[in-house]
């Protein structure tokens, strides 16, 4: 019986060394996914590469928080009289950690990553077409460089790798500023060579891109931060040259409400047709559309598409609206107006107030007797759909007795809110509405919530071009085509408040019951940093630049103790903090760990 | 004789498995025989053959064939005798006998077909041959267990021979014996009789349970052992105290009933799986969870089984024991064997139980009056100029004295019930079982629950004598009901002060409210963050459903060419298919007035195993040898693919995807992973004292680098059953003691696949609003990946004492492990967040306890203690090569346990008379104070005056189960105790809204806070900014827990027959009564650090079951 049986176990021993005894049962081998050494290697793998560089545009703007609160235009909406030592840490710079500066530190360096590899790789790569090739490399030349200002800028000295990262190694060196800065010049300066005037494709990056921010970065260079950048007097006349060649390339349009999306200020009669975010002053916008698997954002979870229409005060839960929907924009408290902020405006000369405040919020379901005192239920109210449920009036023309509400004593069946109002956060019934929504980039026809904005975000357009030119020439720089500073600064305001008109703002911005005013249209006498930084706020308020802006003009904490509530009360900002925390993260996981910042 | 060893054919009893494989393995070899045919005498058989100096035993063997007698003896007792031989020449079986009784010591005795064998006494040698000379005694009768089933295969012996039979299927035996005589009656895990035998002729047994001897054998991976013959740490755990707690998962089983075992809960949802550790955490950032062998099948998953179709559950711990599994079994090895079908009458048994579950240990939260006062020390002691957030509609409820206790209206007590029908039996040749299982489990969160369905059979089958095939399949569909995640955390998050239903405002339109099914979709709160969690939980609202359709099989043919040796081919495959469906409807939080989204996740995750086995046994004298070969083959494949889209036209469910609007997300993957493995095992015991294995497995693994794939494992195991020395049997003190040494080296390649290279992620842009897709590097690719290892020594000792009343089982053990795979996090200045590497080297050292105490036994009474304790110590000893002391992005520290807490030291709240101190601090009264390390007047985690420091951990210092079962005539109680200490978390209630003070948005828990005129350091005050909130967040998070309290009552045989049962049990039992933490008002559940999102409320629960057999 030993025997025969001997036939079926060297059967199995055949079967089973046969079956499974070769290499390939352990070769690992992705068919849903692609190596980047095997992708990487045509034409069309590299302009995927390329195509991979731009999306982290739009997380870049989303790191508003670097850019906007704690600035003289922009300040958390949740007051308490008991500011000092708490509220929010952007605004108040009083226990300021590094958290909040993560994400943009994190994306960034992963838009470098991407360009790094782009441009490393860019050697092994043969286009049918090598002048295509040249244009490709620039593009991933200046959303490097692009990505290395936004770092400089807010941290100072930072480590500054150029080349793909293949393996990881936890040594890691901060550059000194001046050396990034030579480094953005000469990316730009390459780009600025090989790049087209009119991209293949709109969207992409045009030497009109790269002269815009050649002109912005020449120009902080000559402010010299701290004497660490690099800089000497003659960056400014650079930046006067760039900013030049923009100006004569990208001329303004006629109205400033066409730079921004299409709406209605009722939403009864809402704008529904098509949006067109294309003309003839963008330089660079950041890409957004509506079709959601190209709208998309690479953060986890992350509502796809423009969030800015969000991103600042709106009135969703007034009395009468149809609660959480995109009639009234979304209330998100840490990007709110400062007081100071209207008072900068002429309301009624200077389209660009009604353009960036809501002043009248409507009733859009009925509402009947409504009890709207806090004291008294008898006191009620009731709408009818359309009919007015808030009034903010204008800060130079406060509403008096009975232009008042009927909850202060008016005949106004509505909330009356005048201008010292708006910033008290005191609720006086039911009725009180906070602040005027700031709808500047408010899209109508999306969903309610984060993000389903279809239109592009303008991150250069040239009206900023106009006012760099003149920042360069108050600070010395000479031959502008269009001549004194003044001339540059008056072609941005003409198209706001018409030629010949003397817009009034406030003189004391900051004195809320002060209605004194001044004229805010340039001279060659009164041309100052702070009228170009007025005017800055007016034009551009809310893209993306300001805390940028004051830093480099040394205005950040004269203007933001001055015009932010919660900086004034705290008196906290200091000089320590023209440069931001290193995330906590980066110094953990750096071996040996690097430096952080001064006064952190 | 070989005919004979079938007759050790039993009928299904709970123990049956052990009992075959114990007698099979340990017992002397008894070999019986009742048929009343026609007997010979030996004198009378002729034989002629011619043997020269071979084994007794062997003769034996050639005799039996030759002449058709049995012999009986203990093969033990043959292992000395020597050897024996005869020339060729016809002679009757008698003188051949007498001639090897010659030869050895040996004498011998007819007992009808049988040839009794046993030693001679010195006294008695030379009349060695007997045949019927006694006055005999025919005695017959029937054997039944406890419960009064018959119990075939018992074995009866004449005291002091080795003579005997055993009982047949029915129970059945018959004898004949010496008068005065003394019969043994055994069957394992039985206690034994002797009976003197007078001149009765009919004796029935009913023999006991013995319940010391219940974990006997072990399975150990590729074959099984005698526990007494164990080298290594292997934790078993039986049928019965698997279903003693009717868990829904069989997970929940193991929690405190094996040393070194720690199981989790993950969430309190109904049918949520565990997590399990054994003997610390091996690896950072990968899974820990140990390989799942079920019947065979690697990579099982526990939560497809039905508890009450699992046989047994052996944890292999140490290295030694899961080196058998190489590179598998790096977190150490769950081998699950279910039940098999035995010969005999079938046998049905019925098991079910229903109950309810109810919320239990719920944290308070403010009542409607409480939220409005302490929002009212920010409005008006602090702030008179903050926003009001009252509307009409809550102050009236707070005037008037209402509070609404949202979790409350969410959640309910709910049923929970498992019926479980099994049928086994077989005929000698070929045994079957089958059993079909269904399981409802009700959340306590409205509209959710947990329903499986298990079809398990198996048959085995004995083709000849040489081959043996057989099949087990299971098969199992679930479905899983959770509703919105929102559900929970927006009824811990709405305020009191709301409203329920639409028609009880007094003024909808103040909050926009709306009325969806009646409900106030707002609540009469003008917040729309929260809306009403009634709404939010109901089922048309929100779906998330997941359908489990499971299978797992496994087919083998196993040879028996020759005695000792065995060959085994098992080829196993493992299907588990899921669908995953989410519905969120228009009055969903998420989707608010937006048309309903939907979408699907589908997985398929297919693998496939063959093993081949080979199996030799040897003995020879003292010497004892078993050895183990295998050759194994692992693939694995999960797809997945997924779909997600909006705004449906109607409320079609996740069923017609293809009415939306939109397609948001459309995905499908692959991932494939094999592992080829070659095993050998060398079992050597000698003198049945000395023990010794010897393992050794090469491994290679897809996933790792090309060059790093393969790996050689080698194990070694000695054990000294020094017991048996006499010198300690001299000392009077214990009635076993055995000592085990063990080492292992296993490796680990825990990794996801595809790290060794960098891959590309694709991109979504737009030009102009033309499509931009493009592909971007995704990873750093480590193309140094390798195994990671781990040694351990095991140190164990086994004690018995009282003869074996108290058995203690002690292990000791130390385990380092080398080049541990991570996922590293690295600078992201890099443009990576991480890089999967081996970094560092890690020790796990522990002692683990296990005592079973038989604390009283009388006639009717019995109490019986399980203790066990483990302990386990875990350092991380370097990191990145010796580079760097700690890597504080990781929470990893050199010297430190792995899942440290690090952060600044609470040191109560700031309070008035500290203002000044507090102001140098940036900070006010009422606020967080944490300790200045360093005393640098500033608080700062930048390197070199970092006061962060370690606060704890989350791994446990200890843990421990402790089970007491009484038993009174037919009554049974048990209670087991459950505890976890040292244990600290950052609580996830206070870290949600429910701890935030700060806000008045949402409701919070009742905290005693700081106000000015309470100046307590429980809880920071409600208004203060509080940038070190977090250090108040760490807890203590230790607990002891009453896990289970059952009480029994076993109906007695003789109201049994009379309902023609043979077996009927009725319990009631109740599980989670009673939980004791430190901190209060902290905790849903401090098992697993439980929150308020995606998850259910910790309940207890009271149940009813019923177990019958007929």
């Amino acid at each position: 019986m030993k025997k025969y049986n001997l036939q079926y176990i060297v059967l199995f021993f055949l079967l089973m060394f046969s079956g499974t005894g070769c290499q390939d049962f352990l070769k690992e081998e992705s068919i849903s996914n692609i190596t980047t050494d095997s992708y990487i290697t045509t034409e069309s793998g590299y302009e995927d590469l390329i195509k991979s560089c731009y999306p982290l545009l739009r997380d870049f703007v989303l790191q508003y928080p670097i850019a906007l609160p704690g600035t003289d235009l922009f300040q958390n909406g949740l007051w308490s009289v008991k500011a000092v030592g708490q509220g929010p840490a952007l605004d108040t710079y009083v226990n300021i950690t590094s958290e909040s500066f993560i994400g943009p530190w994190d994306i960034f360096y992963r838009e470098i990553g991407r360009t790094n590899a782009a441009i490393s790789r860019a050697d092994d790569i043969t286009f049918a077409n090598p002048a295509t090739k040249a244009v490709r490399v620039g593009e991933a030349k200046f959303l490097r460089a692009l990505s290395y200002f936004y770092l400089v800028q807010t941290w100072g000295d930072v480590p500054m790798p150029l080349d793909e990262t293949i393996t990881a190694n936890k040594a890691v060196v901060r550059e000194p500023s001046a050396n990034i800065y030579t480094q953005i010049i000469n990316d730009l300066t390459e780009a600025e060579a090989d790049l087209p005037a009119v991209a293949s494709d709109y969207g992409r990056v045009t030497k009109g891109a790269a002269q815009f921010l050649l002109a912005k970065v020449y120009l902080t260079r000559g402010w010299n931060f701290n004497n660490s950048l690099g800089g000497n007097p003659d960056d400014f006349n650079k930046a006067l040259g760039y900013a030049d060649k923009v100006i004569a390339a990208y001329p303004l349009v006629e109205d400033y409400a066409t730079l921004f999306p299409t709406r209605s200020e009722n939403p009864l009669t809402q704008y529904s047709g098509p949006q067109d975010p294309r003309n003839s002053e963008v330089v660079f916008a950041i890409q957004y559309n509506n079709d959601v698997l190209t709208n998309a954002m690479e953060g986890n979870n992350r509502e796809p598409g423009n969030y800015y229409h969000s991103i600042f005060p709106g009135n969703e839960e007034l009395v009468g609206s149809k609660g959480r929907t995109s009639d009234y924009n979304r209330h998100l408290s840490p990007n709110e107006p400062t007081p100071s902020l209207y008072r900068l405006f002429d309301p009624q000369e200077d389209s660009r107030y009604a353009h960036n405040f809501l002043r009248v919020i409507y009733a859009l379901q009925p509402v009947n007797n409504y009890a709207y005192s806090f004291d008294d239920p008898s006191l009620t109210v009731s709408y009818a759909i359309g009919d007015t449920v808030a009034y903010w009036t204008p800060w130079n023309q406060p509403a008096l007795g009975t232009d008042k509400g009927i909850d202060e004593g008016g005949t106004k069946n509505y909330a009356v809110m005048n201008h010292e109002q708006i910033i008290s956060g005191e609720a006086i019934s039911r009725l009180t509405a906070f602040r005027p929504s700031m709808w500047k980039f408010w899209e109508p026809n999306i969903p309610y919530g984060d993000g389903h904005g279809t239109f592009d975000f303008a991150l250069f357009r040239s009206a900023e071009a106009y006012l760099l030119a003149a920042e360069a020439i108050v600070k010395g720089a000479s031959g502008g085509a269009l001549g004194g500073a003044d001339l540059y600064y008056n072609k941005v305001l003409d198209r706001a408040v018409g030629e010949n008109v003397n817009p009034q703002k406030a003189k004391f911005p900051e004195i809320l019951s002060s209605l004194e005013t001044e004229s805010y249209r340039a001279t060659p006498t009164t041309i100052s940093i702070d009228m170009i930084l007025d005017e800055s706020a007016r034009e551009l308020m809310g893209e993306f630049n300001r805390w940028f802006d004051l830093k480099r003009t040394e205005k950040l904490i004269e203007r933001t103790t001055k015009y932010n509530f919660w900086t004034k009360a705290n008196g906290a900002l200091s000089e320590i903090h023209l440069l931001r925390p290193i995330p906590q993260h980066e110094i953990d996981r750096s071996q040996p760990a690097i430096s952080q910042n001064p006064g952190y | 004789m070989k005919k004979l060893v079938l007759f050790h054919v039993i009928r299904m009893t709970k123990l049956f498995t052990y009992a075959f494989l114990i007698q099979c393995l340990t017992m002397s070899f008894l070999f019986g025989h009742n048929s009343n045919a026609q007997i010979k005498k030996i004198e009378d058989v002729k034989i002629r053959l011619s043997l020269d100096s071979i084994q007794v035993e062997e003769a034996f063997s050639i005799i039996e064939n030759l002449s058709g007698f049995s012999f009986v003896y203990s093969a033990k007792e043959m292992n000395n005798v020597g050897r024996v031989s005869t020339n060729n020449q016809t002679q009757s079986l008698y003188d051949l006998l007498k001639s090897f009784s010659k030869q050895t010591t040996l004498q011998f005795r007819q007992v009808n077909h049988n040839i009794h064998v046993r030693i001679a006494e010195a006294s008695t040698q030379g009349a060695k041959i007997m045949a019927n000379e006694w006055v005999d005694v025919s005695v017959s009768g029937t054997i039944t267990d406890d419960e009064g089933s018959p119990l075939p295969g018992a074995t009866i012996t004449v005291q002091g021979t080795t003579s005997g039979t055993v009982s047949d299927l029915e129970g059945n035996y018959s004898l004949t014996v010496e008068e005065g005589s003394t019969l043994v009656f055994s069957y394992i895990g039985y206690k034994v009789q002797n009976i003197k035998i007078g001149n009765q002729s009919t004796l029935n047994i009913r023999l006991e349970l013995d319940a010391s001897a219940l974990e006997e054998v072990v399975v150990v991976g590729y074959g099984e052992v005698k526990k007494s013959d164990l080298t290594g740490a292997v934790g078993s755990v039986n049928s019965e105290a698997i279903v003693r707690q009717n868990p829904v998962q069989a997970a929940r089983a193991l929690q405190g009933q094996v040393a070194g075992v720690n199981v989790n809960k993950i969430n309190s949802r109904p049918g949520s799986d565990y997590t399990i550790d054994i003997r610390g955490l091996q690896s950072i950032g990968f899974s820990n969870e140990p390989l799942i062998v079920i019947d065979g099948v690697m990579g099982g998953r526990l939560n497809t089984l039905n508890p009450s179709d699992i046989a047994s559950m052996d944890v292999l711990k140490d290295a030694s024991s899961s080196a058998i599994y190489g590179a598998r079994g790096a977190n150490g090895v769950i081998i699950i064997t279910t039940k098999k079908g035995v010969q005999g009458k079938t046998k049905v048994t019925y098991e079910g139980y229903a109950g309810v579950k109810t919320p239990a240990f719920l944290p308070d939260l403010m009542n409607a009056q409480e939220f409005y006062t302490a929002y009212n020390d920010v409005v008006l002691a602090e702030n008179p100029n903050a926003q009001v957030i009252w509307t009409t509609a809550q102050l009236d409820n707070v005037q008037s004295g209402r509070s609404v206790n949202w979790v409350d209206q969410v959640t309910d007590p709910s049923l929970q019930t498992s019926h479980v029908v099994a049928l086994s039996g077989g005929n000698e040749n070929t045994t079957h079982y089958f059993s079909t299982g269904y399981l409802n489990e009700k959340g306590n969160v409205l509209y959710t629950g947990f329903e499986r369905f298990n079809l398990k059979g198996s048959v085995d089958s004995k083709l000849n004598n040489i081959v043996k095939v057989g099949f087990n399949t299971y098969y199992t569909y679930s479905k899983l009901s959770t509703g919105s995640f929102e559900t929970l955390r927006n009824a811990y998050r709405a305020r009191p002060t709301g409203t329920i239903y639409y028609d009880d405002l007094s003024n909808p339109t103040e909050t926009n409210d709306k009325n969806v099914d009646g409900y106030a979709f707002w609540m009469g709160i003008k917040d729309t963050q929260v809306n009403n969690p009634l709404t939010e939980v109901a089922a048309k609202n929100f779906q998330d459903e997941t359908r489990v359709s499971s299978f797992l099989g496994n087919g083998y043919v196993e040879l028996t060419p020759f005695e000792g040796f065995s060959f085994r081919s098992s080829l196993s495959a493992s299907v588990f298919n899921s669908r995953r469906g989410e519905f969120r409807g228009a009055d969903s939080k998420s989707r608010l007035n937006r048309l309903p989204s939907a979408g699907n996740d589908f997985n398929f995750n297919g693998s496939y195993t063959w093993d081949n086995i080979l199996n030799y046994k040897i003995k020879t004298g003292l010497h004892d040898l078993n050895f183990t070969a295998v050759q194994s083959a692992l693939q694995e494949r999960f797809e997945t693919s997924t779909i997600r889209v909006e705004n449906l036209a109607y409320n079609s469910s996740f069923y017609a995807l293809n009415t939306a609007a939109q397609i948001n997300q459309v995905g499908s993957d692959l991932v494939e992973r094999s592992i080829l493995s070659y095993m050998g095992r060398l079992n050597y015991i000698f003198n049945d004292k000395y023990l010794v294995t010897l393992t050794g497995r090469y491994d290679g693994s897809s996933v790792l680098a090309a060059g790093n794939q393969w790996a050689f494992f080698p194990s070694a195991a000695i054990a000294y059953r020094i017991g048996d020395e006499e010198f300690i049997q001299n000392l009077n003190l214990f009635s076993d003691l055995k000592l085990r040494f063990s080492y292992g080296r296993v490796g680990n390649d825990v990794v996801a696949p595809y790290s060794t290279q960098a891959y590309l992620n694709r991109t979504a842009y737009d030009f102009g609003g033309n499509p931009a897709f493009g592909y971007a590097p995704r990873n750093i690719g480590n193309a140094d990946l390798k195994w990671e290892n781990s040694e351990e020594f095991n140190f164990g000792i086994n004690m018995g004492f009282l003869e074996n009343r108290i058995n203690t089982e002690v292990e000791l053990y130390n385990k380092k492990t080398n080049d541990l795979i991570q996922n590293v996090a690295i600078p992201t200045s890099l443009g990576f967040n991480t890089v999967t590497s081996n970094v560092g080297k890690l020790l796990n050292r522990g002692v683990e306890v296990t005592i079973n105490s038989v604390n009283v036994q009388t006639q009717n009474f019995r109490w019986n203690t399980s203790i066990n304790f483990s302990s386990n110590y875990n350092e991380i000893l370097e990191l990145y090569g010796g580079t760097v002391q700690e890597d504080i992005a990781n929470r990893l520290f050199v010297g430190h346990s792995l899942r440290s807490n690090y952060y600044y030291e609470f040191d109560g709240i700031w309070q008035l008379d500290e203002t000044e101190e507090a102001l140098s601090y940036g900070q006010v009264p009422g606020s967080v104070k944490v300790v200045d390390q360093n005393n640098d007047g500033l608080i700062s985690s930048s390197e070199g005056i970092d006061d962060r420091v370690i606060l704890g951990n989350q791994l446990p210092k200890w843990m421990a189960g402790i089970s007491n079962i009484f038993t009174y005539k037919d009554w049974d109680l048990s209670i087991f105790i459950y505890t976890r200490q040292g244990v600290q978390f950052r609580n996830s209630l206070l870290q949600g809204t429910m701890g935030d003070l700060t806000s008045n948005r949402y409701n919070r828990l009742d905290l005693n806070y700081w106000t000015e005129n309470n100046p307590t350091d429980d809880y920071y005050g409600v208004w203060q900014n509080n940038p070190f909130r977090e250090a108040i967040q760490y807890k203590d998070a230790s607990f002891w827990r009453i896990s289970n309290i059952t009480l029994g009552y076993t109906l007695p045989s003789s109201m049994l027959n009379a309902i023609k049962f043979s077996n009927l049990r009725l319990y009631g039992q109740a599980n989670n009564v009673f939980v004791f933490t430190k901190e209060k008002n902290t905790w849903m559940d401090p098992e697993f650090n439980s929150g308020t999102y995606q998850d259910d409320v910790p309940h207890s629960i009271f149940q009813f079951g019923v177990s019958a057999s007929f």
